[in-house]
């Protein structure tokens, strides 16, 4: 963190090692400056003079207080951007700008870009080689702004609101080549800052070289350490889509002869079968079809049968009228010898014999009392 | 919307997705070789897209009333 104070009770020990609290006007922390660190230190410090300082705190046990290790000294004026850095760092976090869930995705393959950088300088140039280099299927709108100086900060920030109203891109690119911290400072500002978190398109920020690190980093969707690679990350790369799309036609390919192939196989295990070269199937077929003839030639024949059957009955009810028994059952008799033969004339008995007298309900025994035949 | 007129973005999506369905096991024969042909299709076009495409750039000049308007960066 950085601290602002003046110093007071420097010593400056024999070991290298500086010693000192720095106070402001209500409270006062013990501080230390290791050797290995003071080195760097460009400027003599002195008694009462004012210094922004990196450090971290610790306790020092022997004596049970907190103190500052500090890596990192500059005269107060020096320091004033740190400080105001770290200040708006603490409060941009505590309001939740940087908080992963809010960071949107970036499209995959954006149609329309909006760059926010400086018209001249390496930047756009850095930034446009790569978006021709890679991608030239995005249009690119650069809205010109200062990235440096006084009303760089309102620039910049009107400019991501101009993109807003406008909807057209589908992603932000903002960011300048390097600088001084005072140069890469419209980055750090506040303005900026509310500007990139209300942003609904979603903003990569790329400011500096690799080790520059900037308040519009932190609350950007994304963060690149160039613009250069702030555009590398924007776009795919034109010729691995076409890589792609060569293999994703080869392998389309595969699995459909592939698919085709799985088919045939199974045809051809289907019509190889057992079931199917077997004669027996075929000759099932003309079963089938005999079965149905059988069927119908019964359904016929019973038809047929049927006309028989009413034939039959009247045949049955004219011979009913030839029986003998209904001759009998009409009045008439029949007569037969002892022995049970039937008496068709007068000459087969003669008076004395006995006769059966067969009538319709029962037979008579009888005798013959006298023979008379009938001249013909 | 004629595929002309789809977006590059939408080209893709829709390829992806037929490749994903192609690559499922669930489709039919008849349905896989129509997909395939759809597929290829797209592909082609998206590979031309590629191609033919040129980088348009252009920058936000404020006019004297106001209005932000396109023109091409020299």
């Amino acid at each position: 963190m950085w601290v602002k104070g003046e110093i007071s009770n420097l010593t400056r020990h024999s070991s290298g090692h500086w010693y000192f609290s720095l106070k402001d006007n209500g409270a006062q922390l013990g501080a230390v400056m290791f050797k290995r660190q003071n080195e760097s230190v460009r400027f003599i410090p002195a008694h009462g003079m004012e210094i922004t300082v990196h450090g971290r705190i610790s306790v020092y046990a022997p004596q049970g207080r907190y103190q500052l290790i500090i890596d990192q000294m500059l005269p107060a004026g020096q320091g004033d951007l740190h400080l105001a850095f770290e200040n708006l760092k603490q409060k941009l976090q505590s309001e939740g700008l940087f908080d992963p869930a809010l960071k949107k995705d970036l499209p995959k393959y954006p149609e329309r870009i909006g760059i926010v950088t400086s018209p001249t300088g390496a930047a756009i140039r850095d930034i446009i080689n790569v978006f021709a280099r890679r991608y030239p299927l995005a249009e690119l709108l650069l809205l010109p702004v200062r990235v440096q100086g006084e009303g760089s900060a309102k620039e910049i920030a009107d400019a991501i609101d101009v993109f807003n109203e406008r909807r057209d891109c589908q992603v932000l690119l903002i960011g300048r080549g390097g600088g001084s911290l005072e140069d890469l400072w419209a980055f750090n500002e506040e303005i900026v800052a509310y500007a990139i978190a209300r942003s609904k398109i979603p903003v990569v920020s790329a400011v500096g070289h690799e080790t520059d690190t900037t308040i519009s980093d932190f609350v950007a969707d994304r963060r690149a350490a160039t613009p250069s690679a702030g555009a590398e990350l924007i776009v795919p790369d034109h010729e691995e889509l076409f890589a792609r799309l060569t293999k994703m036609g080869q392998s389309l390919s595969r699995n459909l002869l592939h698919r085709i192939d799985r088919h045939e196989q199974r045809l051809s295990a289907i019509s190889n079968s057992y079931a199917l070269k077997r004669p027996g199937l075929l000759i099932e077929k003309y079963i089938q079809k005999l079965d149905q003839c059988q069927d119908r030639a019964i359904r016929v024949s019973r038809e047929k049968l049927g006309i028989s059957e009413s034939r039959l009955e009247s045949l049955r009810l004219q011979l009913n009228a030839l029986n003998p028994l209904s001759i009998l059952e009409r009045g008439y008799a029949v007569l037969s010898d002892s022995s049970g033969k039937v008496l068709r004339s007068v000459d087969q008995t003669k008076p004395g014999n006995q006769v059966l007298v067969r009538i319709s309900d029962g037979e008579l025994a009888a005798s013959i009392n006298k023979v008379n035949k009938h001249k013909k | 919307m004629t595929e002309k007129e789809k977006s590059f973005e939408v080209l893709m999506g829709e390829l992806e997705a037929l490749v994903a369905k192609l690559e499922g096991d669930e489709l039919k024969l008849d349905d896989a070789i129509n997909h395939n042909e759809e597929a290829l299709k797209l592909i082609s076009l998206c590979r031309l897209r590629l191609e033919s495409a040129s980088q348009k750039i252009e920058k936000l000049v404020r006019s004297v009333d106001g209005d932000w308007q396109e023109k091409t960066l020299d």
